[in-house]
């Protein structure tokens, strides 16, 4: 009784909050989704908090029972372990490129560099959505760490820690940071986000994604809309 | 007499421990015991830890064994670890990680073999490979002194040495320190007994001075200060004098054989007081009224406890008593001649 | 002593808290191919880079922290309070912010780590030494704390003593000093090298991830929740055991003011 007492206010409160949305994203939307909650809120009153992560984790919560709404994953497959209302909706592709810090210090000019020993390349741990996508490359990389999150590696570039890494095309739009190592043009293997609504009260944000200001906020940031092709 | 023997501890120094300042001169000649004495809190450890090296002098200088060892003035002063002197403190400090074998032998000084007839000279042969835990009061002491005195010191410091000890390990202490040679040896003790009986000068520091510096005998016959008056077993008595009177706290008007003012205190050996059944005449003009208290005999004399104006403790014969009949409870007149009445300035 | 009823029933439920965990994890483990999953180069890879990581944090950490915990203990210098902030800031620090704070420091672009690059090409970030140093990072508080601790409770009377028998410095440290600190040594080797061991924020900023040079049990144990939770399962037990099979037999004889066999 005593132990009931001491846990009963921890008990998180789970009620849903009818003036806002919890969204699990994958953590390469860091930067888009912030725009589009905005947009969401204009419209329709409803404000969106975001939770960021890899993919694979967020699906490990949502599985231990996580109070989200919705969630928005870079590897549809992985909503085959979730319990999901109504249809999954595509709303972004993105594609992977190769990025170097600011002003390419090592030098890197071509997928070749990536396989040299004395430079430090970085890539997501292929448990993640990019990091399978960086394997279906078809690049000889040899790796010096396999980070957690996309934004892990993004980090490491954008300090300099990195001589080269494979991130997304819209982390390297977003990051002043980082840029491109050589000129790449949009090129799959790419990452298919989808929308998946956890509870009734995310579907009106899942049918949000696919309206003319979300796919042009999403093609703002770097992202390819509609469909891959 | 200048001799070319070289002091083996020769102190004229100061030292500040917290409050009390210690100012000491003190001589001590190779191979002389010197027993310590004093109240709680006069500087008595603190003067040994100088010796040590533990507490550094304030001003002036010591030297052992013909080396200068402390000098605030010249900037000199040699580590505790490069004087040759034995430290035995109150509570001992043995190593309880090492055994006792090891414990004697702990200096870099000792040799094993001087260890080995430490350990024989002590009769703690038995206990060589045992931990200092496992050893009584007495065995400890004696581990102690064994492993001040298997480095050879200039010096020896013993720290009440006999407290708690059992009349065996007191023997072989006893053996040991008489057997030292050259070496100087200062004892710190409360116990006025041992004193006379181990030592060969008493010195008797209070309130950080040196108060007394002589024999046995010296220090019994003329104390200068109430602590001496009291090891010697006499009496003493607080009071006020104005010129050749002065009044006890108990209310008995005495009079002195010297003017003093102020507070004092006042000595009156035992054997000066005499005992009368009726009021005495003649000289003695410190007469009062008493009663017997107790009597305690003491080797060939009896001591009288007695109650009063003034609670003095007389000495008499044994024969004395008996012409008396002095009882508890008997009704005495005492008397006290004035010059017989020593005053302190208390 | 018999403990009053709500004492005892209170301290169970703590027991029951710490267990809880342990015993849920027993009962997902999947015990008939436990065998086969011990035996996996991805299990066993992690183990032996987290024993290698860990031990080699624990020296270190023995060799820097003991005369720090000395000094903070029994030298009287100017700013003591201070410094021995200082040095409890690891513990206190969440450890991914401490990882970073290693990177801003020791990484190829940080204040020192930039001239460690140039002058010696020494690079710690996605090296084992690098993990090395995330470990000592969080874990050198505990040892600090543990040896300062015993030092400060003791007083140095044996040491003066031992001084005026005619040993130096350096020799009273070595047979007087050091012995006695032994059993404190030991239970702040101990808890240090068990906090290295679980280390995980730190060393996944600062070092990275790489099967083999910076993939230690935690995380490898983080990756595989997501994508094989068998294998996670079996790492988990590995650390578990391996943990336990350390520590039990130290705490009981080691820990400080603790007689040893109660």
């Amino acid at each position: 009784m005593v132990v009931a007492a001491l846990l009963l206010p921890l008990l998180a409160c789970t009620g849903p909050d009818s003036d806002s949305l919890t969204v699990f994203a994958a953590s390469s939307l860091t930067d888009v989704l912030p725009a589009l909650a905005d947009a969401y809120k204009a419209e329709t009153g409803i404000a969106v908090t975001a939770v960021y992560g890899g993919s694979n984790h967020l699906t490990g919560q949502l599985r231990d029972g996580a109070p989200a709404d919705v969630f928005l994953t870079a590897d549809a497959r992985l909503l085959g372990r979730l319990e999901t209302r109504g249809e999954t909706v595509d709303f972004a592709t993105n594609h992977l490129v190769v990025a170097v810090p600011a002003g390419n210090p090592a030098a890197v000019t071509g997928a070749s560099d990536l396989a040299r020993a004395d430079l430090r390349v970085v890539v997501c741990a292929e448990t993640v959505p990019c990091g399978a996508a960086t394997a279906r490359m078809g690049i000889v990389i040899e790796a010096d760490s396999r980070e957690i999150s996309v934004r892990a590696v993004l980090s490491r570039l954008a300090l300099g820690e990195a001589d080269a890494g494979v991130v997304y095309a819209t982390d390297v739009a977003a990051e002043p940071g980082v840029e491109l190592a050589w000129p790449q043009p949009e090129a799959c293997p790419c990452v298919v986000y989808a929308a998946a609504a956890i509870t009734d009260r995310a579907r009106s944000f899942i049918g949000f994604l696919t309206s003319p200001t979300a796919q042009e906020t999403l093609a703002l940031h770097g992202f390819s809309i509609g469909a891959p092709g | 007499m200048t001799g070319q023997v070289t002091d083996a501890l020769r102190l004229a120094g100061t030292a500040r421990v917290g409050d009390l300042v210690l100012e000491v001169d003190l001589t001590v000649d190779p191979g002389e015991t010197v027993a310590l004495l004093g109240p709680n809190g006069a500087g008595k450890t603190s003067l040994l830890r100088v010796l040590t090296g533990l507490l550094p002098l304030s001003g002036g200088r010591l030297d052992l064994a013909g080396d200068l060892v402390d000098q605030p003035g010249s900037g000199t002063f040699v580590e505790p670890h490069r004087r040759s002197v034995g430290w035995v403190p109150q509570d001992r400090l043995l190593f309880p990680h090492l055994t006792v074998r090891q414990n004697i032998g702990f200096s870099p000084r000792a040799t094993a073999e001087r260890v080995t007839a430490l350990l024989d000279a002590l009769g703690i042969a038995g206990l060589a490979d045992r931990r200092p835990s496992a050893c009584s009061g007495g065995q400890a002491q004696r581990v102690a002194l064994a492993r001040a005195v298997a480095a050879e010191p200039a010096v020896l410091l013993l720290d009440e040495p006999s407290t708690a000890l059992d009349i065996d390990s007191q023997h072989l202490i006893d053996g040991l320190l008489a057997d030292g040679g050259a070496r100087a040896t200062v004892l710190v003790t409360h116990d006025p007994v041992e004193a006379a009986t181990v030592a060969d000068r008493l010195v008797i520091l209070e309130d950080g001075r040196v108060t007394h510096s002589g024999s046995p005998t010296d220090v019994r016959t003329r104390p200068r200060t109430r602590y001496a008056a009291s090891l010697a077993g006499l009496n003493t008595l607080p009071a006020v004098a104005d010129g050749y009177t002065a009044m006890t706290v108990g209310g008995a008007l005495v009079v002195l054989g010297e003017p003093a003012t102020g507070p004092v205190h006042l000595v009156v050996p035992p054997s000066a007081v005499a005992l009368h059944r009726t009021i005495p005449d003649g000289s003695p003009r410190n007469v009062w009224r008493a009663t017997v208290a107790e009597l305690q005999p003491a080797l060939d004399r009896i001591r009288v406890v007695l109650d009063g104006p003034l609670p003095l403790v007389a000495e008499v014969t044994p024969g004395a008593v008996e012409v008396l009949e002095l009882e508890p409870g008997s009704r005495v007149w005492a008397a006290v001649k004035a010059t017989e009445i020593t005053v302190h300035p208390a | 002593m018999r403990a009053p009823r709500p004492v005892l029933a209170v301290a169970t439920v703590a027991v029951v808290f710490l267990t809880l965990p342990v015993i849920g994890l027993a009962q997902r483990t999947p015990w008939s191919s436990l065998g086969d999953l011990l035996g996996r180069q991805s299990v066993l890879q992690p183990l032996v880079l987290s024993l290698t990581v860990s031990v080699a944090a624990a020296l270190v950490i023995v060799v820097l922290g003991t005369p720090l915990a000395w000094t903070l203990a029994r030298v009287d210098i100017p700013g003591r309070r201070i410094i021995r902030a200082l040095v409890l800031l690891p513990m206190v620090l969440p450890p991914v912010v401490g990882g970073t704070a290693l990177l801003f420091a020791l990484g190829r672009r940080g204040l020192v780590g930039q001239w460690l690059d140039r002058w010696f090409g020494l690079t710690l970030p996605f090296t084992t030494a690098g993990a090395v140093v995330a470990a000592v990072f969080v874990a050198l508080p505990f040892y600090v704390i543990a040896v300062e601790g015993a030092l400060e409770s003791g007083s140095d009377e044996l040491e003066q003593m031992a001084g005026t028998l005619g040993a130096g410095p350096l020799q009273v440290l070595r047979r007087i000093t050091l012995p006695r600190l032994l059993p404190a040594m030991g239970a702040g080797v101990a808890l240090a090298w068990a906090r290295a061991l679980g280390e995980f924020g730190a060393t996944i900023t600062f070092a990275g991830n790489l099967p083999g040079r910076t993939q230690t049990l935690p995380l490898a144990t983080f990756l595989a929740l997501e994508s094989d939770p068998e294998e996670a399962i079996a790492l988990s037990l590995v650390m578990l055991t391996v943990s336990l099979a350390v520590l039990i037999p130290m705490r009981d004889r080691w820990l400080p003011g603790r007689r040893p066999g109660r």
